[in-house]
């Protein structure tokens, strides 16, 4: 999973939101001929107090231990210390974590667009112990989307990566029809024929969900209900599709902390070494060291 | 290793063989519903959900969790994990998930479990299965995580905002004695990265430094000096009176060294703060203020004493108990053209010494400086200063790739330099011995190379010729390695830098430690102060060891 | 009474029933009986003074000053002139609020909420041992950050508040609450679903393509 604290904060809209910073005030560029005076002149006091206040104060726990006067079982203690715990084990189990990489995608700089939103983000929608009770919600409105687009724009990874990928887009989408039965789902990706000749089994099952062979160029938010317009190339030309959510298929891969005991171990391992044998286990060339599958 | 679906369906089925297992896992709460990558899924088949509970409450079986992996050591079927728990600062076994906590913490944050789709609050179960309570505290906020030194900027800029201005400059130099300079002259990543550059724009966190040092100076203030009681009699050598060699300095002197003695090449200390940042960026009177804060320490600052030279290397470590080499990167990387060593051609870093030393530099008709980094900016810049009709920067990539800081840039063409994008230069023309311009080549750029940048390609026929009587070489930094000998057991790196312990700054040579450029290589002040801090810190413990 | 004592809940009463201007008098400041009652008071009055402006209160009408129990004369004095200033004001829901009266008492009642809930009170009460100590994790506030703090939590909490008073008077979907209200969706969405994660708000029924979110149980307090 992302560290979303980190990567997008959570910040407050402050009534002096938005407001610019100050400038800092220079000699001007004739009196700079000849001479070495120092261009930047200093801010004046009062411009450094309003520029200071304009800080954020940014910090998540603040340390009022209102949850610990409220706590019955006094169970919230600020001084329980880490811990450090050495573990001696004669057999070590790697999961694959769960940490995924989004391709960028035109129109969509800085993951602006609240309509548009990762697969991992739907798996915890579908989940029963997510946000909304096993509902798909868009995050701009909180409705559920009539129509949806899952959208593979990963560049070059391998066909087991990529297949994989598909392969949990389209559990998705079948889960997501069982749930919300009148939902439109569309999967957008290059290469879709072949995909599909590659999987032995299980497509025919699939009802409701459109296939489409095609290349994402670029999506745009559209009026006020912020659908997305998403613009692909099918057959030589191009086309323009709107819906009401857009999910951006992401590659998986190893968390750092996973890909470090492996290299710490000494075994050669990525995401697809862990994609294959449902739920078993692979033992690697190293004695005690296995490989638990993904389920 | 994993306490996701995979981790604990084979936690569950080794425990069921009898095994003992410790279920390791990053974040704060294992479990987590999962749909499969594998398979398309059937009519019987659905999300998977692991069993918590199960875990939970099964003897065999331990969980660990917000556990960071220290070493994983041993081989054959043997095994030893180092881990570290961060604390959760709940006592799970006291917590009866009652979720009142939760009703009345005020902290609203994203919650990462859930991929970021809803608010947790900063005591929180996480994963509502698994009821793992924990108090989310960052370590640091993002600004001083940034900051190369760890600034407490929240603090000295909250301080700012109250109007206490002198203890705002304190909380500054807890760590930074240079609060005058660097305020002037740091390209601060700290703004770049301000929580509310998301909403409208960062706080102008550099120059609020500089505001409260100003204003100490504007105030006629002498600040105070205060030393620790404890004492220590190690003689300490620093070798380069630069930010890095007068930080370690100045935090040697905190801890209580009382013989501290930086040696300083050049007629005067500052380093390339001194020498390198022309006045009209940071003016030399100003750094003067700053060093002599340091000097109000202790410091014994000894200039024009070249190590190597005036005194040798030996002679140092035979006197001095340990020693810091911090003496930067002050020499230009030539540009591997054909006559770069004519006459009229010159190291921009070099120029930028003799301006700044006062020392006799060219001063008439038109320039070439080859580069795009902030010391092609200051030469273009000081070029027009001191009385070059024209100044025209060469770079090879657009202006979007260029690495000196974009307001740099901007300024430079204000003032009037002249910049020639997508330009390679090729060969010096050399007529009657002097360079009169440079031979060069439009590029074009290909594709990304190993670094991610975008790789120029010459454009055939393109050769034209920029005319110059002066050309700069602007286009990077090396060490002066030359004060150690072979015989000393150094390593160097690419940029002949003194390869260092990048945690401790200490070098192969015991009792030797090496800072700042010079043993980074090229980089921004305030991380050669940062260096020279936890140089200091080292030193303090290897004497302290020592004793 | 020490002007301490005065609860912040007791002060949004004040308007919420009607009242047109609130004046409190402390002790001066250094000749508190309790050491710092009055300051402690001055702190909590600020504080509720905020949350009230932003529920569209005139900040005139509350005011606290000191006086010392032998002048009388003063205390006449700032009664008259504190009366005068609310005269001029005019009666609650003037033009200097936020809103005309229906709707400003409603706003209010929102604000008496969020004063009365437990968040407010203990992190006001705080902000001086924050300033002086600094937390529980010995990290020293400056007055800036813990003012800011603040201004997020009442923010904050008057945006939880008031949702969560609109879906008592009837279950509703994200975007009709937004409508209503004239908070953006999006934050709407946030708001309802951590109020759903504390276990005061569920869903009810989905209609059409709207889940309809409505409070749970009577014990609401947050």
């Amino acid at each position: 999973m992302h560290t979303y604290e980190k990567k997008g904060r959570y910040i407050i809209d402050f009534e002096d939101i938005p407001s610019k910073r100050a400038e800092m005030p220079e000699i001007a560029v004739e009196d700079r001929k000849g001479n070495f005076k120092e261009v930047e002149t200093g801010f004046a006091e009062d411009v450094a107090v309003a520029e200071a206040k304009r800080c954020l104060s940014c910090r998540r726990c603040l340390g009022c231990a209102l949850c610990w006067a409220e706590c019955k079982p006094e169970a919230v203690n600020f001084d329980l210390p880490d811990k450090d715990v050495d573990l001696y084990v004669d057999k070590i189990i790697l999961t694959s974590g769960m940490e995924c990489k989004m391709a960028r995608i035109s129109g969509n700089i800085d993951n602006k667009h609240m309509n548009v939103v990762t697969d991992l983000q739907v798996e915890r929608m579908l989940a029963d112990t997510g946000p909304s009770n096993g509902l798909i919600l868009r995050p701009q409105d909180g409705e559920i989307p009539r129509r949806i687009a899952f959208v593979q724009t990963l560049g070059t990874v391998g066909d087991k990566i990529r297949a994989a990928t598909l392969i949990f887009g389209i559990n998705e989408a079948i889960i997501a029809r069982r749930r919300m039965d009148d939902v439109e789902i569309s999967l957008i990706s290059p290469n879709m024929e072949a995909f599909k000749t590659s999987l032995e089994t299980g497509l025919d099952k699939v009802s409701g969900i459109s296939f489409i062979s095609g290349t994402v160029s670029a999506v745009a938010e559209v009026g006020d209900s912020r659908d997305i317009e998403v613009t692909y190339e099918v057959d030589g030309s191009e086309k323009l599709e709107t819906f009401g959510l857009v999910v951006l298929l992401t590659q998986p891969q190893l968390p750092p902390y996973i890909a470090d005991a492996a290299k710490q171990l000494g075994v050669e391992v990525d995401y697809s070494s862990f994609l294959g044998n449902q739920g078993g286990m692979v033992e690697r060339d190293r004695a005690g060291i296995m490989l638990a599958q993904d389920l | 290793m994993g306490g996701g679906a995979a981790g604990i369906h084979a936690a569950l089925s080794e425990a069921a063989a009898g095994n003992k297992v410790y279920l390791v896992e990053h974040f704060p709460s294992i479990g987590g519903e999962r749909i499969a990558r594998d398979r398309i899924i059937g009519d019987g088949d659905a999300i998977y959900v692991p069993d918590v509970a199960e875990v939970k409450s099964h003897k065999k079986i331990e969980v660990l969790t917000s556990a960071d992996v220290g070493a994983l050591i041993g081989e054959n079927g043997k095994y030893t994990v180092k881990l570290r728990c961060r604390t959760p600062r709940v006592d799970r076994e006291k917590c009866d998930d009652c979720g009142e906590c939760i009703k009345v913490c005020p902290i609203h944050m994203y919650d990462d479990y859930n991929e970021g789709l809803e608010w947790r609050t900063a005591i929180d179960f996480f994963n509502s299965e698994s009821g793992n309570y924990n108090i989310f505290k960052e370590d640091l906020p993002v600004c001083q995580q940034t900051c190369p030194i760890n600034l407490d900027i929240r603090t000295y800029v909250g301080q700012i905002a109250d109007g206490k201005f002198a203890e705002s400059l304190a909380t500054i130099r807890q760590k930074l004695p240079f609060p005058l300079s660097i305020g002037r002259v740091c390209p601060h990543p700290c703004e770049a990265e301000c929580n509310r550059g998301h909403k409208d724009e960062p706080i102008s966190i550099c120059f609020l430094k500089r505001f409260v040092a100003d204003y100490e100076v504007n105030s006629g203030v002498t600040p105070n000096v205060q030393l620790t009681k404890v004492k220590y009699p190690e003689k300490i050598a620093i070798i380069g009176g630069g930010p890095s060699g007068l930080t370690c300095a100045y935090h040697l002197s905190l801890f209580g060294y009382e013989n501290v003695t930086v040696f300083e090449a050049l007629p005067e200390p500052g380093g390339m703060l001194r020498v390198g940042i022309p006045e009209y960026r940071l003016p030399k009177e100003i750094l003067a203020n700053d060093i002599e804060f340091v000097t109000r320490h202790g410091v014994e600052i000894r200039a024009g004493i070249r190590v190597g030279k005036d005194i040798s290397f030996d002679d140092i470590r035979e006197e001095y108990d340990a020693v810091l080499v911090a003496i930067g990167a002050h020499k230009g990387v030539g540009m591997r053209v054909k006559n770069e060593d004519a006459e009229g051609v010159f190291e921009g870093v070099k120029f930028l010494r003799d301006v700044a030393l006062d020392n006799e530099v060219p001063n008439k008709g038109t320039a070439v400086v080859v580069g795009g980094g902030n010391v092609a900016m200051d030469v273009a810049r000081t070029g027009i200063r001191i009385g070059f009709n024209e100044m025209n920067v060469l770079y090879r990539r657009t202006r979007n790739e260029m690495p000196a800081s974009p307001w740099e840039v901007d300024a430079a063409e204000r003032e009037g330099v002249n910049f020639h994008f997508l330009v390679a230069p090729q060969e010096v023309i050399v007529r009657n011995g002097r360079a009169v311009g440079m031979k060069c080549l439009r590029v074009r750029l290909g594709d990304p190379d190993a670094s991610g940048r975008r790789k120029p390609v010459p454009v055939e026929g393109s050769g034209f010729v920029m005319k110059g009587d002066t050309i700069f070489a602007a286009i990077g930094q090396v060490t002066d390695n030359t004060l150690v000998e072979e015989k000393h057991g150094f390593q160097f790196g690419r940029k002949l830098n003194f390869q260092v312990n990048p945690n401790t700054f200490e070098t192969d040579v015991e009792g030797v430690f090496a800072s700042g450029d010079a043993a980074t290589g090229a980089d921004i002040a305030i991380r050669a102060c940062a260096g020279g801090k936890r140089a200091a810190e080292s030193i303090h413990q290897y004497l302290r060891e020592k004793e | 009474m020490c002007t301490g004592r005065v609860d912040p809940a007791l002060v949004a009463d004040a308007f919420v029933n009607g009242a047109d201007g609130l004046l409190v008098i402390g002790c001066h400041f250094g000749d508190c009986h309790y050491v710092s009652g009055n300051h402690m008071a001055k702190q909590k009055l600020d504080m509720t003074g905020q949350v009230l402006a932003y529920a569209g209160l005139n900040r005139k009408r509350l005011q606290f000053s000191n006086l010392s129990s032998a002048e009388g004369a003063k205390f006449a004095q700032y009664t008259a002139e504190f009366v005068e200033q609310i005269q001029e004001i005019g009666p609650l829901g003037s033009s200097g609020d936020g809103f005309a009266k229906p709707e400003l008492t409603e706003k209010l009642k929102i604000a008496h909420r969020c004063l009365a809930g437990p968040k407010l009170r203990w992190v006001i009460g705080k902000k001086p041992v924050f300033i002086r100590e600094g937390n529980k994790y010995g990290e020293v506030y400056t007055e800036h950050e813990i003012n800011r703090t603040i201004s997020g939590i009442i923010m904050d909490e008057m945006a939880t508040h008031t949702i969560l008073a609109a879906l008592e008077k009837r279950p509703a979907a994200v975007i009709d609450i937004a409508k209503e209200l004239e908070i953006p969706a999006p934050d709407i969405l946030k708001y309802v679903l951590a109020l759903k994660r504390r276990g005061l708000v569920e869903i009810d029924q989905v209609a059409g393509q709207s889940p309809i979110y409505k409070c749970k149980a009577e014990e609401v307090r947050c």
